[in-house]
């Protein structure tokens, strides 16, 4: 129980980590000085000082929005699959219900965006409306491919599996379930190429344009639900893709993860200094892609055979 | 004549769940009604006919109350007879109809020398019946073009809209119920049931899924767009039929089992969450006296508990956790899932396809409910209509109340309706292997569970965690004005409707196909500068333009020719008769005694002889 204690509160700790560290990537790629990447940290610490402004013309989804987005979201962080070979896991729940969960905190975020009756909020509710509806298949034939790979639908369980024995068989089903997975990723947690986090500018914000009225505490609530969506999504890639160093002992377990964790928001980083962000009608090619790789994943698993 | 057997008895628990809530909030809703005595003894047949339905266990009962709860409903949605009502009418009887002679074909063909046959010889007799595809078919046909399947769903949006609201609620929510049910029960008496047919439902469904959403984003009129989304949940029951039906001709039978379970199981959720809906866009419209979406705004500073049940009913309806409709969106992804271990390759490949299918329809449907009541409740009201709104009578609310209990305790209680579901259906009792405990169900294979009580819970606990280091911190609190980047916040300035469908609008373009009017009143030549501007979609649903279109503008075609045909002289008509007597005895000679080509041919010289003998002399 005091591994799985651990786990839990090193994903809470490590989320605006993360978050910070691919920003200073991306600034020293781009010859800025880079911030710290512990200013996440500093930031939420500042707003939660702050006071908070509600709009005259919203309603009380904006004063329980925030907290219906982020509970979800921590919920997930209870239910993410083992470091370490000994810890403790809760195995009644699986992929299905975490990426409900995921849902349920963006239809919030989107009610959000719609409640304070500025037409940028608006336009992300909308945006945002069609991208995840578009992630959607993309992730559950992802999730659906992977579960056979790992042989069960619980992801814990699967993560376990794929540690102990993985089939040299489906290694290519493997890869572009993978593939799938990273595009969902980025897409899911708005980075560049999907949406740019950093701008504010109606003509490309997607997730920065519904939280435009959030302030204070509102908005520390809901920033922290956006750093732990990205660390769980990091989380079930760095668990499911890169099946190795669980059954490592506990403390070079955790090293590994944290590195595999680093390693994939330096991916991220790469990924959004190397490539212009998409047009929003181009976003569905982008997903088409993973929508595509997922299939094939599967088909290529059903081919090969058990 | 009539039975009680557990079937039945399900359905009837289904209807009444149904109709309870509805009767209160019908009582509140009457004031608003014109022809109250019209409207009350169509309402308490149609109510009575769909439990007749349920219960008749002999055909001509089974026929009789069949018809009475069309023809109630289709009297019903006649209540305000505007122009609009009456085309959806016209509309809603001719597909009634038609599917009723499908019906009646079945019945006809299968049920022997007598119409009161009951249904358990009925089981006996089609077990030697030579053409059981073609019984499936007839009640696929016959069943589904009630329960709105694409293609026949076309009628589904005009007639359900043009109801009186309880109305609406009582066809979306129960009626389609019990087009399900006869589907199922008369599935359940055709024997050998083939892989192919399982596959056609399994299309079906997954056709009638994605079709449905993308018709419901598309649509202004709140009524519509639920409508549209009945077809969308009746998809989603039908992949369920379909998977078990695959797994039944697999001798597979507790996936099977496991797969109806998740159909009647969402039957039941569709039943619970679309009635409130209905019943809280009823309450909206009421309230306004507009279904145009773009008319609605701000509704939720109003009409509070309104929105708060539209709200639980939209989170169920999006399949979101914990709610009832996740668990038996869960439960049939579960039960693809489980396809894996099927050994035909082509059979297997087909399954991503309805998981894709399943899980792109999951998207649209949050995008269309958040558009729902994004629109609908929040933001600044749209019109004036919007803005003088007050929250509807107790009477209403009460039914609002009770079917949002509903929709809780089946989330609460799954596991007894999962119970009931399993032990009065003729499948595989799997309910000890689903339910090791009553916290968590397992699915068959490869590890799945789901806890709605304990994701509840963990929510809970989540929500008041947060809330106690919010109290906490006490942060100061100001009321100001929308910042909008320093913009004027207005109604116009807000985000339409038919804006936030535009992106989904604009990818699924093919399918739309919209007509699209601007007009835009320029200042002086200036191209960016205007007085007023105005930008209208309209969408015809493709199905309708190319297959209903088609047939009505054949239909056309002939009856000009039957029209000419008919304004002969006597002598013309005497001469035809005269041809289709040849006709009819040249026909016989050659099909049914010797059939070769040299025969055809001479029927054929005779009959153009004949034909310039008769109407060659024109004029």
């Amino acid at each position: 129980m005091i591994n799985y204690i651990l786990t839990i509160s090193l994903i809470f700790l490590i989320a605006p980590f993360l978050l910070g560290l691919i920003k200073s990537i991306k600034m020293f790629l781009l010859f800025k000085k880079p911030v710290s990447p512990f200013q996440p940290y500093i930031d939420f610490m500042k707003l939660l000082q702050k006071e908070v402004i509600y709009a005259k013309e919203s309603s009380q989804i904006s004063k329980i929005a925030p907290f219906m987005i982020l509970s979800p979201i921590i919920v997930v962080v209870f239910l993410m699959p083992p470091i370490f070979k000994e810890s403790f896991y809760i195995s009644f729940i699986d992929a299905f219900t975490i990426t409900g969960l995921l849902s349920l905190s963006t239809f919030f975020l989107m009610l959000l965006g719609l409640d304070s009756a500025s037409a940028f909020g608006g336009i992300g509710s909308s945006r945002e409306a069609f991208i995840s509806a578009l992630v959607e298949p993309a992730m559950i034939l992802t999730i659906f491919s992977i579960s056979l790979i790992g042989q069960s639908i619980g992801i814990s369980k699967a993560v376990l599996n794929l540690n102990n024995h993985f089939d040299i068989n489906h290694a290519a089903s493997f890869v572009l379930a993978a593939i799938s997975f990273f595009i969902v990723l980025i897409a899911e947690n708005g980075r560049i190429p999907v949406d740019n986090p950093e701008t504010h500018l109606e003509l490309t914000m997607v997730h920065e344009a519904m939280i435009l009225e959030s302030s204070g505490v509102d908005l520390a609530l809901i920033e922290m639900a956006s750093a732990l969506k990205f660390t769980i999504f990091a989380t079930l890639f760095v668990s499911l893709f890169l099946p190795f160093g669980v059954n490592l002992c506990w403390c070079l377990a955790i090293i590994v993860f944290i590195l595999k964790l680093i390693l994939v928001s330096v991916a991220v980083a790469l990924i959004e200094v190397n490539t212009a962000k998409l047009r929003l009608f181009k976003v569905p090619n982008l997903l088409g892609i993973a929508i595509i790789f997922g299939f094939l994943s599967l088909f290529v698993y059903y081919v090969v055979g058990e | 004549m009539f039975s009680l057997n557990p079937f039945s008895l399900l359905f009837l628990f289904l209807i009444l769940l149904g109709v309870i809530p509805n009767l209160f909030y019908m009582a509140g809703y009457l004031s608003h009604i014109k022809r109250k005595t019209h409207f009350l003894i169509h309402y308490f047949t149609f109510i009575f006919s769909m439990i007749g339905v349920i219960l008749s266990n002999e055909i001509l009962p089974f026929l009789f109350f069949w018809e009475l709860m069309s023809l109630t409903s289709w009297q019903l949605i006649l209540t305000e007879p505007t122009d609009e009502a009456i085309k959806a009418a016209r509309f809603y009887f001719f597909m009634t109809h038609f599917g009723f002679v499908f019906i009646l074909l079945f019945f006809l063909m299968l049920g022997g020398d007598s119409l009161f046959t009951n249904f358990e010889n009925l089981k006996e007799l089609a077990v030697n019946f030579k053409y059981p595809t073609l019984l499936f078919l007839l009640i696929t046909i016959g069943f589904l073009s009630k329960a709105g399947v694409v293609p026949l769903h076309v009628w589904l949006p005009y007639a359900h809209p043009a109801a009186p609201s309880p109305v609406s609620a009582l066809m979306s929510g129960v009626m389609l119920k019990v087009a399900i049910y006869a589907f199922l029960r008369f599935l359940f008496i055709i024997p050998n049931w083939q892989i192919e047919w399982g596959v056609i439902i399994l299309a079906l469904g997954a056709l009638s899924a994605l079709v449905g959403v993308l018709y419901a984003i598309a649509s202004h009129d709140i009524k519509a767009l639920l409508a549209n989304h009945s077809i969308e949940n009746i998809g989603i029951i039908l992949i369920g039929i379909g998977v078990g039906m695959i797994f039944t001709y697999l001798k597979l039978p507790e996936l099977s089992a496991f797969a109806f379970i998740a159909a009647v199981y969402h039957t039941f959720n569709h039943m619970s969450f679309k009635s409130l809906l209905f019943m809280s866009a009823g309450s909206v419209l009421y309230a306004t006296h507009t279904k145009h979406i773009e008319n609605y705004g701000g509704l939720i500073k109003l009409m509070p508990i309104t929105a708060f049940m539209f709200l639980i009913a939209a989170i169920s309806i999006s399949a979101l956790p914990p709610t009832n409709g996740f668990l038996s969106e869960w439960m049939i992804f579960q039960s693809m899932l489980s396809s894996s271990g099927i050994d035909n390759l082509v059979l297997k490949l087909s399954f991503p396809f309805a998981i894709f299918a399943l899980a792109l329809t999951g998207g649209l449907a949050i995008a269309c409910f958040v558009k729902a009541f994004g629109i609908t409740f929040l933001g600044l009201a749209r019109s004036e209509n919007a803005k003088h709104a007050k929250e509807v009578n107790k009477l209403m609310l009460t039914g609002q109340i009770l079917m949002a209990g509903v929709v809780i305790s089946l989330m609460l209680f799954m596991p007894f309706f999962i119970k009931i579901i399993n032990h009065s259906m003729p499948i595989a009792d799997i309910y000890n292997k689903l339910f090791k405990n009553i916290w968590v169900m397992h699915s068959l294979n490869s590890n799945g569970a789901v806890a709605p009580v304990l994701i509840l819970a963990g929510l809970i606990i989540v929500v008041s965690a947060i809330y106690s280091f919010y109290k906490y911190l006490n942060p100061k609190i100001r009321i100001y004005h929308t910042w909008a980047c320093g913009y004027n916040t207005t109604p116009k300035s807000q985000y339409s409707a038919t804006g936030f469908a535009g992106p989904i609008r604009r990818f699924f373009e093919w399918l739309y196909r919209p007509q699209i009017h601007t007009h835009t009143q320029t200042l002086a030549g200036h191209k960016t500068k205007f007085s007023s501007s105005l930008y209208e979609v309209h969408i015809k649903p493709l199905f309708e333009k190319s297959l209903y279109d088609n047939v009505v503008k054949g239909l056309n075609y002939l009856s000009y020719y039957v029209y000419k045909l008919s304004h002969f002289e006597r002598n013309r008509y005497s001469s035809l008769i005269f041809m289709l007597l040849i006709f009819t005895l040249f026909s016989f000679r050659v099909f049914y005694k010797e059939i070769n080509w040299g025969n055809v041919l001479l029927e054929i010289i005779v009959m153009a002889i004949f034909y310039k003998f008769i109407f060659g002399e024109k004029k």
